[in-house]
């Protein structure tokens, strides 16, 4: 299964941003770049004028945009529903006795595993959640990829796990990402793509192991999966039609340290698995997000992930949606991983490593120029489906960066600097009560929210006060805010650093455990 | 399990867009005070009462409305229909404050009551205290007491000194003539009080009498809507707002009195003697 050879040979494949394009391209990629923040900042600042100019006009705006805000907030509930029945269905599923009519022996997982300056306590807890997972583990390939510039505790951390893990498996490499190589951004993207390249050629080329046969996990080195999460993945490509043209999306839950994290941190990464959740009912707006899956011999094709950008987890997608002229998809698996929490060792480290998460989580913006300049230079894309993924791209990341100030915030404003005439009228009193009202009526489901994440909590550790458990319900008061100060103000923050062209370096969430 | 099936999916989507575009119109006709009465859409006002107290009850067109709690003091009755309506703010042991006011379609009227007790309590500032000591050498403790002048007396008796009530600096202009009071605006016409104006018009002018001639005057403390004057029946407070008559509610029945606020205080001097109102 060869892939088009067109668009990924052009020089527009693996742009980072405006600056590596020159003349007119380089105009049009900064337009590009501009547009989201234009969106988002021309949403903020018109509301605020209209408010002024015009509170009448202002008021029945933002009338209609709190009932859209209700109408999307219950569309979306039913897909999280619906999501986690299906998340509870596959965890029970033997996915084993699936596959057993299956001839699957040939396929290889290989899972690479970055790490930087993480402790190894960290580190060894992914590698025997790898171990627990039900798959066999002769066909599992572990790569250990660390990095040139963590300095020396990181090589010990990796000799000692290589020491420990590498029997346990069919193969394992450990890898040292060079420091300072030219063209390519320290970051994630870089180190698994060189731990692939490296994982080719010392264990598949030597081993003659077919690359169409091996599916890779690109995870974070916290990423642990549930026991049956590869026996899943397997059943999924093995029964997608056209697996080289699809990338496999677990859902990340952040359980292995939630009863640690304090309650906005829970919240916050509890909000971006529901978002998870929701996407993974609606495919077609789902691009790779964080720890996924996908065929080597598809990566391979394409030479791995951008090694000169932040948001490689996602850009591999839209490299390969490019790549495959719009003919390749994210598959949900509905079956999840867990992760770590933000969790530091004060309170105040941990608001500010949320934020920077989130910041850099928001920074797949970045991928926004990089697709629009890709449906005009790739021809072979249908126009329909440019205009529709473009749309749902763009949409996705005004609504994050907006839709929040626009409830909490803008609902009042006409009222504030609508003026004594204004503040006369009828509609001035009712715009408040209706914002008021709508807000209410949407945390209701906020009670769901809190029942998914109780259902999927893990035990709670004995040193845990059981007034905690109600914390995990009660939190969910928070999301006002954390959707707020972690969701549209790094939104917003991120598409104001594009619009001007400073552009994020990557940034390691820090893994912190109590011990 | 299958994922959400993409009919179901495009069912809910069109079903949330058909429950928005049907919900638009009605939303904004009704936040624009639109109502149905039985088949036919009338438009409606509003009325904005603001109560200095808690536990009042607002009375309109002989309904009880709402009372008024701790923290929330105003009311906002909406779903009138463009006539004039009775308002009436009442509470035990307090004089009450009653207004006819005329709503207009779409337009909130606003209104400010004021309730002051029934028999507002007088407190006389002694002109001397008496103060005790106690000397700690003896067993047991000796007590000594002496008279001593009150500084709050001498404080208050100063600002009688002044001629007249000090009129802060406002834009409302008022100028009592021949003992009525007319108050007028000179600020913009944008930021004129609302009792000036109904949607159609403002006027210049209102003009404030009493039974008796008004002899001085002053802003009540805290309301640039509300009046202090003083007749030869005594003193009272009276509101500006002219829509329908305008309240008058006693705070002291004496005669031969004097007058001046300071600081938020009412005092009061009748001859030598000095008081201040507890409200």
């Amino acid at each position: 299964m060869k892939l088009p050879q067109e668009f990924k040979e052009s020089a527009y494949f693996k742009v980072a941003n405006a600056k590596d394009l020159t003349g007119s391209d380089r105009i049009l990629y900064r337009f590009f770049e501009i547009l989201p923040g234009f969106l988002s900042w021309g949403t903020i600042i018109g509301t605020i004028l209209l408010s002024f100019l015009a509170p009448i006009a202002a008021a029945y705006f933002i009338i209609a945009f709190d009932l859209y805000w209700l109408l999307k907030t219950a569309y979306l509930s039913i897909h999280l529903r619906y999501n986690w029945k299906r998340i509870k269905y596959n965890l029970v599923l033997d996915w084993g006795d699936l596959l057993s009519n299956t001839k699957y022996e040939h396929i290889y997982h290989m899972v690479i595993l970055p790490f930087y300056k993480e402790n190894i306590v960290v580190v060894e807890g992914t590698l025997n959640s790898l171990l627990n997972t039900k798959y066999d583990k002769s066909k599992m390939i572990v790569v250990l990829a660390g990095e040139e510039r963590a300095g020396d505790e990181a090589k010990f951390v990796a000799e000692s796990i290589t020491e420990k893990y590498k029997n346990k498996f069919g193969f394992f490499l450990s890898t040292t990402h060079p420091a300072d190589s030219l063209d390519e951004m320290p970051g994630k993207g870089s180190n698994i793509t060189y731990a692939a390249e490296s994982a080719r050629t010392e264990i598949l080329d030597k081993n003659r192991i077919d690359y169409n046969s091996v599916i890779v996990s690109a995870f974070d080195i916290d990423t642990s999966p549930y026991e049956q999460y590869f026996l899943c993945l397997t059943w999924h490509f093995l029964t997608e039609p056209e697996p080289l043209k699809a990338s496999f999306q677990p859902v990340p839950f952040y359980n292995n340290n939630i009863w640690e994290a304090p309650a906005f941190s829970r919240v916050a990464a509890g909000s971006s698995t529901f978002w998870q959740m929701m996407q993974q009912e609606r495919p077609e707006k789902l691009s790779t997000f964080s720890s996924h899956s996908v065929s080597f011999a598809t990566l391979y094709d394409i030479g791995y992930w951008q090694k000169n950008m932040v948001s490689e987890d996602s850009r591999i997608f839209w490299n390969l949606y490019l790549a495959n002229n719009g003919d390749y998809r994210v598959v949900p698996l509905s079956y999840p991983v867990s992760m770590d929490a933000n969790l530091a060792p004060t309170t105040w480290q941990t608001i500010k490593n949320v934020y920077r998460q989130h910041r850099r989580w928001m920074w797949g913006v970045e991928n926004i120029p990089y697709l629009l300049m890709g449906f005009v230079k790739n021809k072979k894309i249908p126009l329909k489906k440019k205009i529709r993924t473009a749309f749902i791209q763009i949409e996705g990341f005004w609504s994050l960066a907006t839709n929040p100030i626009m409830i909490f915030f803008l609902g009042w404003l006409p009222v504030i600097i609508g003026g004594e005439i204004f503040n006369t009228t009828i509609l001035s009193y009712n715009l408040p009560i209706f914002t008021r009202d709508i807000m209410t009526i949407a945390m209701l489901g906020l009670i769901l929210s809190s029942i998914i994440f109780i259902s999927f909590l893990p035990e709670r550790p004995p040193k845990t006060k059981r007034f905690t458990r109600l914390t995990m319900v009660l939190q969910w008061i928070l999301v006002p805010i954390t959707i707020t100060i972690f969701g549209a103000i790094p939104g917003l923050d991120a598409q104001t650093r594009l619009m001007f062209g400073k552009y994020m370096g990557f940034w390691v969430t820090p893994k912190h455990r109590k011990t | 399990m299958k994922p959400l099936p993409i009919k179901k999916r495009r069912f809910y989507l069109f079903g949330f867009a058909f429950l928005f575009f049907v919900f638009i119109p009605v939303l904004i006709l009704y936040s624009t005070g639109y109502r149905l009465s039985g088949f036919r859409l009338i438009q409606t006002g509003g009325i904005f009462l603001s109560v200095p107290e808690s536990g009042a009850v607002a009375i309109i067109d002989s309904s009880i409305v709402k009372e008024t709690g701790f923290f929330l003091k105003n009311i906002f009755v909406k779903n009138l229909k463009p006539e004039t309506h009775s308002i009436k703010i009442t509470k035990d042991g307090f004089q009450e404050w009653y207004k006819e006011l005329m709503v207009y379609p779409q337009t909130v009227t606003e209104a400010h009551s004021f309730l002051l007790p029934n028999n507002p309590v007088l407190v006389e500032i002694q002109q001397f205290i008496i103060s005790t000591s106690t000397v700690g050498t003896t067993t047991p403790p000796k007590v000594s007491t002496t008279t001593v002048s009150n500084t709050e007396y001498k404080n208050v008796t100063a600002l009688f000194s002044t001629t007249t009530p000090q009129n802060p600096k406002r834009k409302l202009i008022i100028k009592n003539t021949d003992g009525v009071l007319r108050v007028a605006w000179s600020g913009t016409e944008e930021s004129m009080p609302y009792y000036f104006c109904s949607p159609t018009s403002c006027q210049k002018e209102i003009n404030i009498s009493l039974d008796s001639k008004i002899v001085s005057f002053s802003f009540f403390p805290g309301r640039d809507d509300l009046l202090v004057v003083k007749t030869s029946g005594g003193l009272f407070a009276v509101e500006i707002d002219n829509r329908s008559s305008q309240n008058i509610q006693t705070l002291a029945k004496k005669e031969n009195i004097d007058f001046r606020i300071d600081d938020g205080v009412i005092y009061i001097k009748e001859g030598k003697k000095l008081f201040f109102i507890s409200l």
